[in-house]
């Protein structure tokens, strides 16, 4: 049931979901882009985690692209 | 003529020959270059294995964690199985003489210090018990063993991504050592095996009871534990954000309960 390799493809499938959200069509639309009104005194949470989303993507997309293909290659061959 | 070809044959035949013996192998310049492209190759690999090993795994730091007594070993079992009369959960700081840091004391003499020595033990202890019972049940077969290592292996990587990631989230200082993560996602394993190995042999109803009681104490333990990393002094207690950190401290607990009811046997 839990095997390391089912452990990488939920995480796989969870950085894909966090990539694909669309700053200007999506996030724009519920208020969650990085708008920086200086510099506040504590980063809230909300704060941190769109920090934590557009870091994601920016940093990920590329890797994503590789892992992406072998999870795909690995699943088509073996079932 | 007959001899000519013959011979020619024969050196044909010893060429290849004196290539695989490795004297005329290393003449060939080609086959130099590709054995230095390949040595480099291999060397900058291995190095940059090195790297990432050390910087996650460094040995010198894990080494501190094994760095355990008999008698730590038992009064720390039994402060995870009740610690209610236990009075300072501080761990105590050291000395800073190597590395110029503040340094927390090894667990042979700090009794609140985590280690992974009881962790991996009770790891071990629980995946035999769980290929046992399997055994008592009658449907044994060698790849359980492997099977519940990494379960247990990729229940301890989500639980303490997920702490790292909250951790992140709510500005708890990141210096929160995964080691020291892992110890304490690790002895809960404690309470599992005791409850494991009364599930086999008493009622349902003592289970239960001792089940309950294990919880409780293992959040308890958790919770004072992790107040010193968690909380820090310097938030007025009013403070959303520490309300918010309470709520993660008992988030722990909670997770670490639920896990572990679903580990008994």
């Amino acid at each position: 049931m839990f095997s390391l390799i089912s452990l990488t493809i939920i995480i796989t499938l969870f950085i894909n979901a966090i990539c694909i959200l669309h700053e200007d069509r999506f996030l724009a639309r519920i208020g969650w882009t990085s708008k920086r009104s200086g510099y506040n005194t504590e980063p809230t949470i909300k704060s941190k985690i769109i920090d934590l989303i557009s870091a994601t993507r920016t940093l990920l997309r590329i890797p994503l692209i590789a892992i992406n293909s072998v999870v795909i290659i690995y699943l088509l061959i073996l079932g | 003529m007959g001899g000519n070809q013959f011979n020619q044959q024969q050196n044909h035949e010893q060429k290849p020959f004196q290539n695989f013996l490795g004297n005329n192998f290393l003449n060939d310049p080609t086959a130099q270059l590709g054995l230095q492209l390949g040595q480099k190759a291999f060397e900058s690999g291995a190095e940059m294995v090195n790297q990432n090993l050390n910087r996650w795994l460094n040995p010198a730091n894990v080494k501190k964690y094994f760095d355990v007594s008999n008698s730590f070993v038992f009064k720390k079992i039994g402060l995870v199985l009740f610690p209610f009369r236990h009075k300072s959960w501080a761990r105590i700081e050291r000395r800073n003489d190597q590395n110029g840091k503040i340094d927390y004391s090894s667990p042979r003499d700090d009794i609140n210090s985590p280690d992974l020595y009881i962790p991996v033990m009770s790891c071990v202890t629980y995946i035999i018990l769980f290929a046992i019972t399997m055994t008592a049940d009658g449907n044994f077969n060698p790849e359980i063993l492997g099977g519940t290592a990494l379960k247990v292996l990729s229940l301890l990587i989500g639980e303490v991504l997920l702490m790292k990631l909250i951790c992140y989230l709510m500005s708890i200082s990141a210096d929160v050592a995964f080691l020291d993560l892992i110890a304490y996602s690790g002895y809960k394993f404690i309470g599992v095996i005791v409850v494991s190995i009364l599930k086999k042999t008493t009622s349902k109803f003592l289970t239960y009871l001792v089940y309950a009681y294990v919880s409780i104490a293992l959040g308890f333990f958790l919770l004072r534990s992790l107040k010193y990393f968690v909380l820090t002094d310097q938030s007025l207690s009013a403070n959303t954000q520490r309300k918010n950190k309470i709520h993660f401290l008992f988030f722990i607990a909670l997770m670490e309960i639920v896990i572990s009811w679903f580990l008994i046997v």
